[in-house]
């Protein structure tokens, strides 16, 4: 190991100041813009007050990607950006562009390169995800197999914008949920369906009281076996939720048979038109298939394909399913209703419908 | 350490190489080539494409000298299979505010990731962060001093202030009420005692979002959603309207039918809003960014106790004040922040965020705890059952208490 | 700055790491517990929040106590061999 001893150690000193990021157009031009217009599927103009534009380009990522691949990026951003680029919350890359001549060479290059440009207006953009099997102890699937899977197959949807509304997916891979999933159009979520082990190590490993206390429907007791303490689990009771297992390496619920995913619809954060919804059970389970899912791939493309063509012009998914209501999602989808979509977990009943409002 | 060249066998994840989409498996065999702990990863990856589960062990204590967070420590659970990625860390860096960025201060970057770790990031993680994936812990110091000596820290972990995140804000966008990017670093400067020492119950996220399409999903995913809003009129061009009717906008259908509050009526000449009935949803201004925009008062609404499912449940953010000046230096949020900090950190049981905090004791003495009076604009509708907690009542000789 | 009319700051820093050390493996222990702690045994007056505060940075700085991660939460620990949890 090098000795990096002439360099002192800082400690506190926070991330470096955005500003010293901006583009020379976007600085003089900070919070003044008018408008912005979609140029094409992946091309932004923003237009300020003062008649100066900005363009951005935005490509797709994998979000997990090598130092050769930044690397690249910033060449592309060094030759047609004066090297300014920025991230999207859904891990797309946007190159910023003060001269309009530069687009579709900048385009041709990206493309070159194997990665796609889209992602604006009325598209699919990137699939917001989490590490699964690449970086996780917990998951219930993997992500970026899942993603890739699923982007491979709506990958049209990426680079045109021929959607009624934006399409959001996001995919967790268990019920942890690092990421916004919960308020998807299309939310992607891998869940366990079998009960803790309990290791014989377990109490070595885990406080007993911290980990009964960590069951939130109280299926964990604790117990005696062979005059050793640890805890036991009431099957009956467990949802799978694998708090446990957060509290206590001596449970997991990792199970390679049972773990899969589960599809859910109709949530939104944005404020335009609806209020911000939840997303709510479509499908209570896939089965894990890996390397490429093809039963998740083919029903989230039906869910996409039976929403483009019934929606109306503006409604996201969870609008469209509003206005047509749940009987008719479930039979235009093709998708069974079950009794797992009815819930039985804390105020259920307020899910329940007391209207004569429905389709037959 | 010592290259190794020898390929490894990946017939399952070179399935996903293929197809349109970019393939992370050629991200990371791409390092593999160069980097053999971009190759064990490759190695223990196919392993759980093979079967069906992760081999990725709970996380332990690891990190940088004097910081409570920032690192991830991430243990293989077949260390004799895959002796590179035994000890696989991830490092979280504070990402800077819209997450801008030149290309100079990404590749520096690189450059230190290149030779103290894996090679692969996230660009980025789901709370904002840059991560970087995979290294030992031997590489922590040299990599938090070279990076902290170009300027960059670590982000937040376990209980602490986890990285602030934002939308692009004003620095692109015609919609910020105002700006995200500096409250952004504004906060994170101000707290990054809290947010590299674990003092908290739990975590605490903070999302600014600069308008109410919330692109930073702050609604779902922030204890704390900053989000921009405006009072007063919409402002609008007459004119612009005109040309976007004229362009092929059916303004009475797409903008005036989809109005949720009907505040829009249109003769095909003027484009009239009754601004006291809008709900500030964005429909219109999205649609119509040419001829509309917010109105020139202008704040943030601040939004209180989103989280994910476990375990209660997921919550949404509710609303806690429904305008705020957002300006320099911001004292008014701060205080609030730190009350509720305050609060929680009294009441607070381990692992419970704000959002089920409030659950437990009430929005009412919540609210009574912060002196924060209660307003219409706090619920979607008042309570419907009768089970009222009354706290006046009369004594027999009529003093009312 | 710790309050000099109260406990001397080593001394502090002594009954903490003291506290931390007998609860290894016990009982997790954060910030705020060792803050109630020590105000409780030594007083109002003697100790705040604050010289609690500069006691478990200058332990954790000096690497005498760490931070540690698990079980989904953050707590203060004696430096031990770092790890995770045994095989499965």
């Amino acid at each position: 190991m090098e000795s990096v001893q002439a360099e002192q150690r800082r400690t506190d000193i926070g991330p470096p100041k955005y500003d010293q990021f901006l583009h020379p157009v976007i600085k003089k031009n900070y919070g003044k813009w008018k408008y912005h217009e979609i140029v094409k599927p992946g091309v932004l103009v923003h237009v300020s007050d003062t008649g100066d534009k900005i363009y951005t380009v935005r490509m797709g990522s994998p979000r997990l990607i090598n130092v050769d691949t930044i690397r690249m990026v910033c060449d592309l951003a060094d030759k047609y950006c004066d090297g300014y680029l920025r991230f999207t919350s859904r891990h797309n890359v946007e190159f910023l562009l003060a001269d309009q001549s530069k687009i579709d060479p900048l385009i041709n290059e990206i493309e070159a390169n194997g990665y796609p440009v889209g992602g604006t207006g009325k598209s699919i953009t990137n699939i917001v995800h989490t590490q699964g099997w690449v970086h996780c102890h917990t998951p219930a699937t993997d992500a970026s197999g899942i993603v890739k899977a699923v982007m491979d197959e709506l990958y049209d949807y990426f680079k045109t914008m021929k959607l009624p509304a934006k399409l959001r997916i996001a995919l967790a891979c268990c019920l942890n949920m690092c990421g916004a999933v919960h308020c998807s159009d299309i939310a992607i979520l891998g869940v366990h369906r079998r009960p803790p082990k309990i290791l014989p190590n377990l109490n070595k490993l885990c406080e007993i009281p911290t980990t009964v206390a960590a069951c939130p429907t109280g299926a964990i007791a604790p117990a005696v076996v062979d005059g050793v303490q640890t805890v036991e689990v009431n099957e009956e009771k467990c949802m799978f939720c694998g708090n446990c297992y957060t509290m206590c390496p001596a449970m997991p619920l990792a199970n390679s048979l049972n773990d899969g995913v589960s599809i859910w619809v109709g949530g939104k954060v944005s404020n335009a038109r609806h209020a911000p919804m939840f997303s709510k059970l479509a499908i209570p389970y896939l089965p894990n298939n890996p390397p490429r899912w093809p039963e998740v791939v083919n029903a989230v493309k039906n869910i996409v394909e039976v929403y483009a063509k019934d929606a109306k012009k503006y409604e996201r998914v969870g609008e469209w399913i509003e206005r047509i209501g749940w009987p008719r999602f479930f039979s235009m989808t093709g998708i069974e209703f079950t009794k797992y979509h009815i819930d039985d977990y804390r105020f259920a009943a307020t899910t329940f419908n007391t209207s004569t409002h429905f389709t037959l | 350490m010592a290259n190794e060249t020898k390929k490894t066998s990946t017939p399952l994840l070179d399935e996903l190489e293929k197809g349109k989409w970019p393939s992370f498996v050629k991200e990371i065999k791409k390092m593999a080539d160069k980097n053999p702990r971009a190759k064990d990863l490759l190695g223990q990856l196919e392993q759980s494409y093979k079967d069906k589960v992760t081999h990725w062990k709970h996380g332990g204590l690891v990190g940088v000298r004097g910081y409570g967070g920032g690192v991830i420590g991430r243990y293989s659970d077949s260390p004799d299979k895959f002796p590179n990625v035994a000890h696989f860390h991830t490092i979280r860096i504070n990402q800077p505010s819209g997450w801008f960025y030149t290309s100079k201060a990404l590749r520096e970057i690189c450059d230190v990731w290149e030779q103290h770790g894996s090679g692969l990031t996230n660009m980025h993680g789901s709370t904002g962060d840059l991560v970087l994936l995979g290294t030992s812990t031997d590489n922590l110091e040299p990599i938090f001093t070279k990076l902290t000596n170009k300027g960059w820290d670590l982000g937040g972990s376990g209980s602490v202030l986890r990285t602030p995140s934002c939308c692009a804000g004003p620095a692109r966008c015609e919609f910020a009420c105002y700006d995200t990017l500096d409250l952004t670093y504004d906060l994170t400067q101000a707290y990054q005692d809290v947010l590299h020492r674990p003092q908290f119950p739990y975590k605490w996220k903070f999302k600014m979002s600069g308008c109410p399409n919330d692109c930073v999903a702050s609604v779902a995913r922030a204890d704390m959603s900053i989000i921009g809003i405006w009072k007063g009129d919409i402002q609008v061009d007459q004119e612009a309207v005109r040309a976007y009717a004229k362009s092929g906008v059916d303004v009475q259908s797409e903008i005036c039918d989809l109005c949720p509050t009907k505040c829009m009526s249109w003769d095909g000449k003027d484009l009239k809003i009754v601004n006291k009935w809008c709900n500030k949803c964005m429909h219109c201004i999205n649609a119509m960014p040419k001829a509309l925009r917010p109105g020139k008062e202008r704040g943030a609404a601040i939004l209180i106790g989103a989280k994910a499912p476990i375990l209660q449940g997921a919550q949404m953010s509710s609303v806690l004040v429904p305008f705020m000046k957002m300006e320099p230096p911001y004292k008014e949020l701060k205080d609030l922040v730190e009350k509720i900090w305050d609060f929680w950190g009294e009441y607070g049981k381990n692992r419970e965020r704000i959002g089920e905090l409030i659950q437990r004791v009430g929005m009412g003495q919540f609210l009574e705890a912060l002196e924060i009076e209660p307003k219409p604009q706090m619920v979607a509708n008042p309570r419907t059952n009768p089970f009222i907690f009354y706290e006046e009542y009369f004594e027999e000789e009529g003093e009312q208490k | 700055m710790a309050d000099l009319s109260g406990v001397p700051m080593d001394e502090l820093q002594n009954e903490i790491f003291k506290m931390v050390q007998e609860d290894m493996g016990k009982k997790q222990l954060k910030a705020k517990d060792i803050t109630n702690a020590m105000i409780q045994k030594f007083g109002e007056d003697k100790c705040s929040k604050e010289s609690c505060k500069e006691a478990i940075r200058t332990l954790i700085d000096s690497g005498r106590l760490v931070y540690g991660y698990f079980g989904g939460s953050s707590s203060i620990q004696v430096p031990h061999k770092e790890g995770s949890e045994p095989d499965k």
